[in-house]
């Protein structure tokens, strides 16, 4: 199983193809003798792809090393910090929230949104009491529309239901 | 000057102005604070509350909002290692790194002290030297400003940690991403994927709060909730030892800052880098650079004032704008009937030397504001992790979206949140990308405009000597390391050899 570095490097070295390819579809040098439109995408890309190449190379030397960090090593790394056992899986759970709260920022209204993610995040996520988890939730939403709304006049999207919340 | 400078404070010391003063501090210290908003949207945002006030009252405010804004953003890059700004990516670097380590107090207390003596400084240089440096200035075409980026690159190729390989892979990428758009020189769509919200590029905002503050909160839970960190009131103090170990990176930081931030087109942001670039190269403590150091903090911090004051010399005395902020306090001048240009500080010395005054004025506020704050803002990092990350999370969400009020930049920050919490997982560098889409954009813009100068040739470089010189001290900052680390080591052969044949006659 390559180690999450190597598919590091492969993904960037795709990514670097890629934009070197790009680049040159997009035109090196201007008729007039100018730096055109692809001459930075494909210089970084070449870059990136030799690099990315020249970093591979060193992992597949190394005996063992270079598997990029695993949450189990960093938590022993820093034991003493740690009151928590590691739970990679909450950042995954974390990253879906995200991602629920930014699709439901059209829905309900961006602070709403939110609202529901301090409130989910507290109650669920971090297994406080549903209670405390409302509270700071309301208390997130209430200080973020004072700040925002009212005080620098940002204009927050309010959803499909409009100035209903 | 003095009786310049007397009129100065005449003009910023009536009630009024300093009360204005006090309120620009104030307003621009809690915008920084909030991650994706900066200097440059405060000022925008507050500019029409000043409309009713006079023009040297309302300059003095909105100039409180910009450095206020700078501190602010200083708090947040140590306490939860998200930049307010661009400027203070570098002060995240080692300032988070000494807020896990308890020292939250000195870092933002010497970020304050640091600000405060570049500040001063640079007044006292903005008076002296403003119309003189402002002609010297203009002799800054492309060809100077990109021999300044290449510079740029090579002092940031040290601020990549360990390897500076991978440093530099991390800055390619940044530069890679920085040509998302449309190419402003040609009108070519780069990347766009057909996508209409990735025509002005990607936010750069919703990039460094993806990379920074949720990638950050990733990594974190992933390792485990970190306890609380708790100190003790003396370790939230400035000691002796973080005073000594600072005064040269503040003065170094300052003459930095003030350099750069005087030349239109950029510069100030990169001072900072530069700044830490070269604290790191210069320092007897390099090899605490990215693990707490605290000049790591003084240098980036002091250039960025120094920078932010400096910024005025182009935008008073040329009308050409600094940075982005003084594009904006440009615009404030137009709406109220001011011609930035020579003979401002001619027509108008009340407005332009009230407006300086109030710049040393404004900054001993901050720092009588924010010295005994220090301590204040370090506990918050007594809130336990899992009431403190999720306002984390929608204060960075929010700020990604407030920037150009796009839910696209929210999307934009959660994906670079995942890319961060992968970088954090490979072990790659995070701001040598951020740097790289900075510097990048810049890189592109002269690059192409040199070459139009040269109808495609870059002979045109060595018709320039401010450019061939900046170039010139580029190569001697990449050759002269590497050949002195080559000496040492063959130094260290030699002597190692030596000391094997001796033990072996020895033994004889």
């Amino acid at each position: 199983m390559p180690s999450g570095e190597l598919i590091a490097y492969a993904v960037l070295t795709a990514v670097g193809v890629y934009a070197t390819v790009n680049g040159v579809s997009y035109r090196l040098v201007e008729p007039s003798g100018a730096v055109g439109p692809g001459m930075m995408p494909a210089a970084s890309g070449v870059v990136i792809v030799g690099l990315s190449l020249i970093l591979m190379v060193r992992v597949l030397r190394s005996s063992g090393a270079g598997r990029g960090v695993t949450a189990e090593e960093l938590a022993a790394a820093s034991e003493d910090d740690v009151i928590d056992p590691p739970r990679e899986h909450r950042a995954w759970v974390v990253i879906g929230l995200m991602v629920v709260t930014a699709l439901l920022m059209n829905v309900l209204g961006l602070l709403p949104a939110l609202g529901i993610l301090v409130v989910v995040v507290v109650g669920f996520v971090e297994r406080r009491s549903w209670t405390r988890a409302v509270a700071v939730g309301l208390i997130t939403v209430v200080v973020l529309y004072l700040v925002f709304d009212q005080l620098l006049g940002v204009p927050l999207p309010t959803g499909l239901l409009g100035g209903v919340i | 000057m003095w009786d310049n400078l007397s009129l100065g404070f005449s003009t910023a010391l009536t009630p009024e102005n300093l009360l204005l003063c006090f309120i620009g501090v104030l307003a621009g210290t809690i915008i920084g604070l909030l991650p994706g908003l900066g200097a440059t949207t405060g000022v925008a945002v507050l500019l029409p509350l000043t409309f009713t006030l006079d023009p040297v009252s309302a300059l003095i405010m909105l100039a409180g909002i910009y450095y206020g804004a700078q501190y602010g953003g200083t708090i947040t890059s140590v306490l939860i290692s998200t930049p307010g700004e661009p400027n203070s990516i570098m002060t995240t670097l080692d300032g988070y790194q000494m807020a896990r380590r308890g020292r939250a107090g000195p870092a933002l207390a010497i970020a304050a002290v640091g600000s405060f003596f570049a500040a001063i400084v640079s007044l006292i240089l903005l008076a002296l030297v403003a119309p003189p440096l402002a002609q010297i200035a203009l002799k800054f075409g492309p060809p100077e400003q990109l021999a300044l980026v290449v510079l740029g690159f090579v002092i940031i190729s040290t601020v990549s940690g360990d390897s500076q390989i991978k440093g530099l892979l991390m800055t390619a990428c940044g530069v890679l991403l920085a040509t998302v758009g449309i190419d402003s020189a040609t009108g070519t769509t780069r990347f766009t994927f057909g996508q209409l919200d990735l025509l002005s590029g990607i936010s750069l905002i919703a990039v460094v709060v993806g990379l920074f503050a949720l990638g950050e909160v990733l990594a974190q839970l992933s390792i485990g909730e970190a306890k609380p960190i708790r100190t003790r009131l003396r370790e939230m103090l400035l000691s002796k030892e973080d005073l000594r170990r600072s005064r040269a990176p503040i003065m170094r930081g300052t003459g930095v800052g003030f350099a750069f931030g005087a030349l239109p087109g950029g510069g100030s942001t990169l001072a900072s880098f530069i700044a830490y670039g070269l604290e790191k190269r210069v320092s007897p403590n390099r090899a605490e650079f990215g693990k707490g150091a605290i000049e790591g903090v003084a240098a980036p911090e002091s250039a960025n004032n120094a920078a932010a004051n400096a910024n005025f010399i182009p935008t008073l005395v040329l009308g050409i704008p600094g940075g982005a902020t003084t594009a904006v306090l440009l615009g404030a001048f137009t709406l109220y009937g001011i011609t930035p240009g020579p003979l401002l500080f001619e027509q108008q010395p009340t407005l332009v030397w009230g407006l300086l005054a109030s710049f040393f004025i404004g900054n001993v506020i901050l720092l009588v504001l924010n010295l005994p704050m220090a301590p204040v803002f370090a506990q918050l990092l007594r809130l336990p992790y899992g009431y403190l990350y999720p306002l984390i999370l929608c204060s960075s969400l929010l700020g990604a979206f407030a920037e150009e009020n796009a839910i696209f930049d929210v999307w934009v920050a959660i994906a670079f949140g995942i890319v961060g919490y992968f970088i954090f997982r490979v072990g790659l560098p995070v701001a040598p990308l951020v740097i790289g889409m900075v510097l990048g954009a810049l890189f592109e813009k002269t690059l192409v405009q040199t070459s139009s100068m040269g109808s495609g040739s870059f002979g045109i470089l060595l018709d320039r000597p401010i450019a061939l010189g900046i170039l010139a001290v580029a190569a001697l900052l990449l050759v002269v390391p590497a050949v002195l680390a080559r000496r040492r080591r063959l130094r260290v052969a030699h002597t190692s050899l030596v000391s094997s044949e001796s033990k072996k006659d020895t033994h004889v």
